[in-house]
């Protein structure tokens, strides 16, 4: 067990539980199959939910899929979230250990309703990731993420707010198409790519016939 | 060329993503009405948000795209000839106001 003391103006003791030698074996064996084993919305679902993951309705996990081994119950995944294949979530910080009054009520990282999560993608410790909320693939979540916003890079980034939630039943190009940059500004420099490749640029009350 | 006109934005398109369009084996001039950007792995997601920012700062206009059939989104003539009714519908908004 794993014991600090809290940082200044934080009294409490903060500890890092143990885990148990049978419940550490049926915690990773469940965690194993639930990586290999086919059931994207069902077994897979299940196994994490024996795991101790709170998990909500319709949530598909994909292959290869590692959600916090030693601390699952770190972690809770909303109502319809999709988990791209070899996405890592990471729930737990030895140096940073809960306050051992919340351990029962203690959750690091919060999945909302809605959300996708892309492949590869990696969550750190202490994070929400907001309802609708899309991390593209390959993205490193070290900070929240708003509500209907679109993040990107390590560190993962805003780039976009999103319309509409990319859940399972949205087809991609819809999604697409209500997709809205938060940085307009951003983009003026990929206008002068289209410049140098020799195409006018119009003034913006130059409407012509 | 009339500026916002359907071969214009088209040419728009064309010389913003021609990097990408040679990087994937394809020749600009040869890319047909129904070419799919993201099919074809020119563009991601965040591509065609730039690409339609883009089109906008050129065309000085925001584009609706609520009217737009979601399949046509990433294929080069029918999100050419969208983007040109919508330049003609503000322009003539413009006009009359």
């Amino acid at each position: 067990m794993n014991s600090l003391e809290g940082a200044e103006g934080d009294s409490e003791q903060r500890e890092m539980p143990g885990e148990g030698l049978i419940a550490g074996v049926r915690n990773r064996l469940l965690q194993t199959l639930a990586r290999s084993m086919p059931g994207a919305f069902t077994f897979r679902v299940w196994a994490h939910r024996m795991r101790g993951v709170t998990i909500g309705t319709r949530v598909h996990i994909a292959p290869d899929v590692m959600i916090e081994t030693a601390y699952p119950q770190w972690v809770s995944i909303g109502n319809n979230v999709q988990l791209g294949t070899r996405c890592l979530i990471l729930a737990h910080m030895h140096s940073l250990p809960p306050r051992r009054s919340a351990l029962n009520t203690y959750v690091s990282v919060r999945i909302e309703d809605d959300a996708y999560i892309g492949a590869g993608a990696i969550i750190l410790p202490n994070v929400r990731i907001g309802r609708g909320a899309v991390v593209t693939a390959g993205s490193v979540v070290s900070r929240s993420v708003p509500t209907m916003v679109m993040v990107q890079g390590n560190p993962a980034q805003p780039v976009a707010r999103c319309g509409v939630p990319l859940t399972w039943e949205i087809p991609l190009k819809t999604f697409y198409l209500n997709l809205k940059p938060l940085e307009r500004s951003e983009f003026a420099a990929n206008s002068a790519d289209a410049l140098r490749n020799g195409v006018p640029k119009l003034n913006g009350d130059n409407f012509g016939g | 060329m009339s500026a916002g006109s359907g071969e214009y934005v088209r040419s728009l398109i064309l010389a913003r993503l021609e990097q990408p369009i040679v990087e994937m084996g394809f020749e600009p001039a040869a890319i047909t009405d129904d070419f799919d950007l993201l099919t074809s792995g020119v563009i991601d997601s965040l591509g065609i948000v730039e690409l339609i920012s883009t089109i906008e700062q050129q065309l000085g206009i925001v584009i609706d795209l609520s009217e737009l059939d979601p399949e046509s989104l990433t294929i080069v003539g029918p999100l050419s000839r969208y983007i040109e009714t919508q330049y003609l519908q503000l322009a003539q908004m413009r006009r009359s106001a």
